[in-house]
C-alpha cells in the first residue's frame, strides 16, 4: 500500500498560530529598570512668625521664643529643611491665616513644599494666651493639619513643642519627642552632678549635686524617677531620685560596684553590674535591691545590660575574649553569644526601641571612639560617627528615630543628637564644663 | 468494485484526521495555555526584557576583616539643596541643567577615558576581566547590547536624581512601589511619562515624576531602538527597599 507523503499544511498553520501570538507579545514588551535604595532629602518647610492678635507687648519675647523652639524641633526631626524666611516672596504678616487666604504659588516658588504659620491672641479673663498652629500642604494647596492651646506665656514653648509632634506625627504616623528629656552627668568645677534638659538642650536642671562623684543615670520606663550610681557614702551605690519627691533613696548597696543599672521594660525590675563576689557580674535585682537572679559567670568582666525593649533579651558587654565586645543573652541569663567581631574596644551597647538595632560605643584601629550600629538579627555593623572628636555614650529617643551621644568635637564633651542614620548632627547643651552619659527619657519624662 | 473504492476521494482520510486532530489539540492547548498559564510569570519575567546592573564592591583600599567600617566622608552631607528661592528662576534653572548635563557628559567621556587606560594597563598583567571601555562601573556582564548600553545611561542618570522625602516612614520604606513608563523622542528628550503603578504615597510619588524630569534629557537613543523607546517606552520600577 501507497503511503500518501504528511501534508505539510497543518504543522506550519500550527506553527503560525502558536508563533504568532507570541510575537505580538514579544513586539509590545518593554525594557524595565529597577531603582532602589534611593537618597532621602528633608521635605522643605516654610515656617513664619506667629501673627499676635491684641497679645501684650511684653510677650513679644514670648512669641519669638515659642517661632524658634518650633524652628529648633522641626529641624531636629530630620524630616524638614527650614527655608530661610528672608527667601520667602509671600508676605506672612498680611497674608491671612485661612485656607482661601494662603497663596500657593508664591509658596510654591519659594520651594516649600509645607508651610506652618501661627496666629497668637490674648484670653479674656484668664491671663493665657491662645495660640492657633495651622500646617499646609503646598503641592495639593490644602490645609493638613490644625490645633490650638490656651496656655500662659511662660508655656509658649511647650505649645511649639505641643505642635512640633503632631506635625512629625502628621507625617510619619509615628510621636515626636520634643516633650521627653534627656539626663546626663554634668562634670564642673570638681562635682559631677546629675543634670537634666529638654529634648531641645533648653531648661538644663540640676537633680542631685550631693558633692560626691554621681555616675551613669538612666530613667525608669515611666519617666517619673531616674536610678543613678553615687558615691556618697563612699562606695558606688545605686540609688533611685523621684521627680515628685525630690528625693533620693538607696536602691543597691553592696560592697563593690552596683552600677550600669536599668529598670526592665515593664518596670518591675532591674539589671545592673555587681562585684559582691569580687568579679564584676550582671545581676537582676528588684526595686529594694534583693538580688532575684545573677546573670553571667565567668572569668571576664561583665558589664552594661541593657534590656531588648520587649524584655526577653539583653545586650551586654563582656572581656570573657580578651577585649570588650557586645554580646547578646536571654533574660534568664541562657544562650549568651557575641555578636560584634570587628573593633578593639565596644562598649556601652543601647537596644533601639523597635528592637532591631544595637547602638554601642566603639574604639577603631585610629584609637578613637565612634558610635556604631550593629543588627542584632546577623551582628552587621554601621558606622554613625568619623573624624570629629570622640564620640561615645549613645541612647536612643522613644520613638527610635534619634540618637543622643556625647562628643569632643568642639574640645570638652558635650551632648549631641544625630538622626539614627548618623544624619542631622547637632549639638544641643550649652553651659561650661564637661557632660557625660546621657540617657534619653521615655515618652512621659516631660511635661506632656 | 463499492462504492467506496469507486468515490476513493469521500473515504476518510486518515492522515488529515490525524493532522486535523493535532491541530484541534494544539488549538485547544494553546488557549488553555494562555488562558490559564500563571500571568504575572509570564509576563513580568518571560516576557519584559530587564537590563539588570549589578553592584561590584568599589575601587579602594581594602578593608582589615577586624576593622569596624568607614563613612566615605568624614561628615555626613547635608540634604541635598532643592530648593528654589527665586520666582523666575525657571530659565536658569533649564540653563543650569544643560551646564549640569553637559558636565555631567565630559565627567562620563573623562571617566570611560580612565576606564580605557586602566583597562589597558591592568589587561596587560591579566588583571582585569572583559567588559566595555563605555561600560558602566556598576555592570557585571562581558558584554551588552547597543540597547544594554543605552539602557544603562538612562539608568544612571536616573538613579542620580532618585532622591524621595524624608518624612517617609520605616513601615513606608518596606512597602512602596511605583512604575513609571517614559517615551523618548530621538533625540532622548521626554516625550512623555505616565505611571504604570502609582504608589499610593504623593510625596513619593511626586518625588519620581521629579526625578526623570531631572534626569532629561538622556543621550539619543541608538537608531535601531528609537522607535521601541518612542512607542514602547522604557519601564523605571521604583521601590524604596533594597533588593
Amino acid at each position: 500500500m501507497n503511503r500518501t507523503p504528511p501534508s505539510p499544511r497543518p504543522p506550519v498553520a500550527v506553527c503560525a498560530l502558536v508563533i504568532a501570538p507570541a510575537l505580538l507579545v514579544l513586539t509590545g514588551a518593554r525594557p524595565y529598570l529597577d531603582f532602589t535604595n534611593p537618597n532621602f532629602r528633608p521635605l522643605p518647610l516654610a515656617l513664619t512668625d506667629a501673627v499676635p492678635v491684641s497679645v501684650p507687648e511684653g510677650d513679644a519675647k514670648a512669641l519669638k521664643e515659642m517661632t524658634a523652639a518650633a524652628k529648633t524641633d522641626l529641624e531636629i526631626s530630620g524630616l524638614f529643611k527650614m527655608l530661610d524666611p528672608k527667601s520667602f516672596i509671600a508676605k506672612p504678616e498680611t497674608e491671612g491665616f485661612d485656607e482661601s487666604a494662603v497663596k500657593w504659588q508664591e509658596w510654591a516658588d519659594t520651594g516649600a513644599e509645607a508651610l506652618v504659620k501661627a496666629r497668637v491672641s490674648a484670653e479674656k479673663g484668664t491671663g493665657k494666651l491662645s495660640v492657633h498652629f495651622r500646617l499646609f500642604e503646598v503641592g495639593p494647596a490644602k490645609l493638613g493639619l490644625e490645633k490650638s492651646y490656651s496656655v500662659p506665656a511662660s508655656d509658649l514653648r511647650i505649645a511649639a513643642h505641643r505642635f512640633c509632634n503632631e506635625v512629625v506625627k502628621y507625617f510619619t504616623g509615628e510621636r515626636g519627642v520634643f516633650l521627653t528629656r534627656i539626663v546626663f552627668v554634668r562634670k564642673q568645677a570638681g562635682s559631677e552632678t546629675i543634670n537634666v534638659i529638654d529634648a531641645d538642650g533648653h531648661n538644663e536642671t540640676v537633680l542631685v549635686s550631693n558633692g560626691a562623684i554621681n555616675l551613669l543615670p538612666s530613667w525608669a520606663p515611666d519617666g517619673k524617677s531616674i536610678l543613678y550610681t553615687s558615691f556618697i557614702n563612699h562606695n558606688p551605690d545605686l540609688y533611685e531620685y523621684g521627680f515628685s519627691s525630690q528625693i533620693s533613696r538607696v536602691v543597691s548597696n553592696h560592697p563593690g560596684l552596683n552600677i550600669g543599672a536599668n529598670y526592665a521594660p515593664d518596670g518591675k525590675k532591674i539589671a545592673l553590674t555587681l562585684s559582691r563576689d569580687d568579679n564584676s557580674e550582671l545581676y537582676v535585682i528588684d526595686k529594694h535591691g534583693k538580688v532575684l537572679q545573677r546573670l553571667t559567670n565567668d572569668w571576664g568582666i561583665d558589664s552594661s545590660a541593657a534590656w531588648s525593649p520587649d524584655g526577653k533579651r539583653f545586650a551586654f558587654v563582656s572581656t570573657r575574649s580578651g577585649n570588650p565586645h557586645i554580646y547578646l543573652m536571654n533574660a534568664d541569663g541562657s544562650d549568651q553569644k557575641r555578636i560584634t567581631f570587628k573593633g578593639n574596644y565596644n562598649q556601652t551597647p543601647k537596644w533601639s526601641p523597635k528592637g532591631d538595632k544595637i547602638a554601642f560605643t566603639a574604639r577603631d584601629e585610629r584609637n578613637v571612639f565612634d558610635i556604631f550600629l550593629v543588627d542584632a538579627a546577623n551582628g552587621d555593623i554601621t558606622r554613625l560617627t568619623q573624624d570629629q572628636g570622640n564620640n561615645e555614650e549613645p541612647s536612643w529617643s522613644p520613638n527610635g528615630r534619634h540618637v543622643v551621644f556625647t562628643s569632643t568635637r568642639s574640645g570638652s564633651s558635650q551632648i549631641y543628637l544625630m538622626n539614627a542614620d548618623g544624619q542631622n548632627q547637632r549639638r544641643i547643651s550649652t553651659g561650661k564644663g564637661e557632660c557625660a552619659t546621657p540617657s534619653w527619657g521615655p515618652y512621659g519624662s516631660g511635661t506632656e | 468494485m463499492g462504492a467506496a473504492s469507486q468515490y476513493g476521494y469521500l473515504r476518510p482520510q486518515p492522515r488529515i484526521g490525524i493532522a486535523v486532530a493535532l491541530s484541534v489539540a494544539i488549538h485547544v492547548g494553546v488557549v488553555l495555555g494562555l488562558v490559564f498559564w500563571p500571568a504575572p510569570k509570564t509576563t513580568a519575567d518571560t516576557l519584559r526584557e530587564k537590563a539588570v546592573i549589578t553592584r561590584l564592591v568599589k575601587l579602594g583600599r581594602e578593608l582589615d576583616k577586624a576593622h569596624l567600617p568607614r563613612l566615605d566622608s568624614s561628615v555626613p552631607a547635608p540634604a541635598e539643596e532643592t530648593v528654589n528661592v527665586n520666582p523666575h528662576a525657571q530659565v536658569s534653572d533649564e540653563k543650569r541643567r544643560k551646564e549640569e548635563k553637559q558636565q555631567r557628559d565630559q565627567f562620563a567621556k573623562l571617566a570611560a577615558e580612565r576606564i580605557r587606560r586602566m583597562m589597558a594597563k591592568t589587561t596587560a598583567r591579566g588583571e582585569m576581566g572583559t567588559g566595555s571601555p563605555d561600560g558602566s562601573p556598576n555592570g557585571d556582564a562581558a558584554e551588552a547590547s547597543e540597547g544594554d548600553v543605552y539602557l544603562t545611561h538612562v539608568y544612571n542618570y536616573v538613579r542620580n536624581n532618585y532622591v524621595v522625602p524624608s518624612i517617609i516612614t520605616e513601615a513606608e520604606r518596606k512597602t512602596l512601589a511605583a512604575t513609571i513608563i517614559i517615551f523618548l523622542d530621538a533625540d532622548g528628550k521626554l516625550n512623555k511619562m505616565e505611571f504604570e503603578k502609582r504608589s499610593g504615597n504623593l510625596h513619593f510619588d511626586n518625588a519620581l515624576e521629579s526625578a526623570v524630569k531631572k534626569a532629561t534629557p538622556f543621550p539619543a537613543p541608538p537608531k535601531t531602538k528609537r522607535g521601541e523607546y518612542r512607542d514602547q517606552g522604557i519601564g523605571l520600577n521604583f521601590s524604596v527597599k533594597s533588593l
